[in-house]
């Protein structure tokens, strides 16, 4: 009898702990990945062997804000000493819708349209067009989107990250490799071929635990995690993402976490450091209007309001300067810090007394170390000429500047313009 | 005997796993079988609708098409000095075949639909062609063009559209050369052959050129 019992208890546990085996396996419980390209990642090849950016104990510069109009008038001669500009030529191979990148190399520019064109092409200092940078599609060497990209000595490197994989390719734009990687980002920048820095917020990084909850990481060539920063609980806050908040310059990435206050640099040596600190005193945006759960009281008292400014992002170093600009009620102020007067020159409202025919706008990086990089579209530039008289435009801009709107035609490729910052 | 006991038992056990484990493997299979069925279901279900949408636009379109000298509308609209007086000169060159867009239409409907219509630029030749739109920033207007490497202009229509209702879909037709429209369709995505079919009927009919169709 007893051990008829013994039987049954025995048959009942072991019948209990089958059905909990064959439920949980019938269930994807235990496989994280949101993103099917990742369900084959094995974790323990790509991490473990991680440990934490350092930290150091350096007290940033800290920038006082304390003006906050509807109406800040700026001229652009009180920070500018000129502005150049370089038309990018029209071939249709050549076309550009906007642009999210730029980067100088070798005396020639790479101008990378994410969204428009989804290309990455590359044009003379000149502007005129050399060649492109893979193509939009689905074979080898092309991209169904070129989500970012980096050029080094050796090769350009495209990242898509639809198909997740960087794409290799030489300067001429021949396609040399790709590589298939581990995780999702947003940015990438590497400091050498084995060393490769990723900005990475609220992606779905969910198979890899080390990861999905810090903003920055650095791997090897192979994509095996070593460092990692920046913690940030992933989709606990609004995850609006701004390319201007990762910036490589020289041996140093400077990295801006949304709606953060400070400005940080990750150098060549791993360390993190604070570098400024804007304070925007009473009008700081208290930290829970940036949940997830608090959006739409974040967008009333951002739009809506001008109780706080909103740091979102769009920071660039420079040699001397340090430019970045923040929006109150929805009204952008441009900010100039010069590092060595600590002056500070901002405005809202600005106007080209310089040359009268671009405006200050899309900044997206900077040359020879005092020189803003940005563009216009060309309906930008046009329009304003569109509505007056020959002779009423250059009456009140001169020859010049009139001879320049002329050669322009509304649908041309965007102008690139060069802001050099003069002394302050 | 208490060894078959126990031999029966476990064999029971396993038996009752097995057919437990079959029964929520079939039981999970089914569900999302069934989930894919009701989603395939739903994507019909708003196909439909969109096409009977489309065919009670297509026949209120029609309608207005029976007795509708866009000429003259669009002369009209040129005299309150909003349309650029650009367009004077294209509509007094009769026929023009029309494309009609929004902004807020389906981007890839409208872009996929103008690389066909390029397809056939040498046959109706581009001084033939007028592209109407409706955008809020120029801007955008302008990019659109460069993207698409449309080189004749685009009218921006916007406050003075032909039609009041309009679907989130982008239509063509012809000004005849009497001013009257003709061969209004709505090209569907997916259906590259129409497309191609319907640009070779008005190129047969209202461009005097012979074509392939």
């Amino acid at each position: 009898m007893t051990s008829v019992m013994r039987l049954n208890f025995r048959s009942i546990l072991y019948l209990l702990t089958s059905i909990s085996f064959t439920c949980f396996s019938c269930t994807n419980f235990g496989n994280k990945s949101k993103i099917p390209e990742f369900r084959d990642i094995n974790p323990q090849e790509y991490e473990g062997k991680e440990s934490l950016f350092f930290e150091s104990d350096r007290q940033p510069v800290t920038i006082k804000i304390d003006q906050f109009k509807d109406m800040l008038l700026l001229n652009l001669s009180s920070f500018l000493d000129t502005i150049w500009h370089v038309k990018l030529s029209n071939e249709d191979a050549a076309t550009i819708g906007t642009i999210n990148k730029i980067i100088f190399h070798d005396d020639c520019i790479y101008v990378l349209d994410r969204y428009k064109t989804k290309s990455l092409k590359k044009f003379s200092a000149g502007g005129n067009y050399l060649s492109s940078v893979g193509k939009y599609g689905g074979g080898p060497g092309e991209y169904a989107e070129p989500t970012d990209f980096v050029v080094t000595n050796d090769e350009v490197i495209v990242y898509d990250q639809f198909n997740v994989r960087l794409n290799y390719y030489s300067h001429q734009g021949e396609f040399f490799r790709s590589k298939r990687l581990p995780f999702l980002f947003f940015q990438f920048r590497l400091f050498s071929p084995d060393r490769y820095v990723f900005f990475s917020l609220d992606n779905d990084n969910d198979h890899l635990e080390s990861i999905v909850n810090y903003s920055v990481f650095e791997t090897d060539s192979n994509f095996v995690i070593r460092k990692k920063g920046f913690f940030r609980e992933k989709d606990k806050y609004n995850s609006i993402f701004i390319d201007a908040n990762y910036i490589a310059d020289g041996n140093k990435i400077y990295y801006h976490p949304p709606y953060n206050d400070t400005v940080f640099s990750i150098g060549s040596d791993n360390r993190i450091t604070p570098e400024y600190a804007i304070d925007f005193g009473n009008k700081k945006l208290p930290e829970h209007y940036l949940l997830s759960k608090n959006r739409k009281a974040f967008y009333k008292v951002s739009e809506e309001e001008d109780k706080y400014a909103v740091f979102s992002g769009d920071v660039l170093p420079l040699s001397d300067y340090f430019y970045f600009g923040f929006t109150l009620k929805r009204l952008r102020n441009s900010c100039i810090y010069s590092k060595k007067s600590g002056k500070l020159i901002i405005g809202n409202v600005l106007f080209n007394d310089i040359n009268y025919i671009f405006t200050f706008s899309n900044i997206l990086t900077s040359i020879d170390g005092n020189t803003l990089v940005g563009y216009n579209q060309s309906y930008d530039v046009v329009e304003p000429r569109q509505r007056y008289s020959r002779e009423r435009f250059v009456k009140d801009i001169g020859e010049r500047y009139t001879a320049i709107t002329d050669s322009i035609k509304p649908d041309d490729n965007p102008i690139l313009l060069f802001y050099k910052l003069k002394d302050f | 005997m208490g060894r078959a006991i126990r031999v029966i038992s476990y064999m029971s056990c396993i038996l009752l796993i097995i057919s437990l484990s079959c029964v929520v493997f079939i039981q999970n299979d089914n569900l999302n079988k069934n989930k894919i069925i009701l989603n395939k279901n739903n994507d019909e279900i708003n196909n439909l609708k969109y096409l009977l949408d489309l065919k009670d636009t297509l026949s209120l379109y029609q309608f207005y098409f029976d007795d509708f000298n866009v000429k003259e509308y669009l002369f009209s609209k040129i005299e309150t000095d909003t349309i650029n007086s650009e367009l004077k000169d294209h509509l007094n060159n009769l026929p023009k075949f029309i494309f009609y867009y929004s902004e807020i239409d389906c981007n890839s409907c409208v872009e996929d639909f103008v690389s066909i219509i390029n397809e056939f630029k040498d046959k109706i030749s581009e001084e033939n062609m007028i592209y109407f739109s409706s955008y809020k920033n120029k801007d955008d207007m302008y990019m659109f063009k460069r993207i698409n490497k449309i080189h004749v202009p685009i009218f921006n229509l916007r406050g003075h559209e032909i039609f009041q209702k309009r679907l989130n879909a982008p239509f063509c037709f012809v000004i005849d050369k009497n001013g009257y429209s003709d061969c209004i369709y709505f090209p569907a995505k997916d259906n590259i052959y129409v497309i191609r079919k319907y640009m070779n009927h008005i190129i047969k009919k209202h461009f005097n050129l012979h074509c392939s169709c």
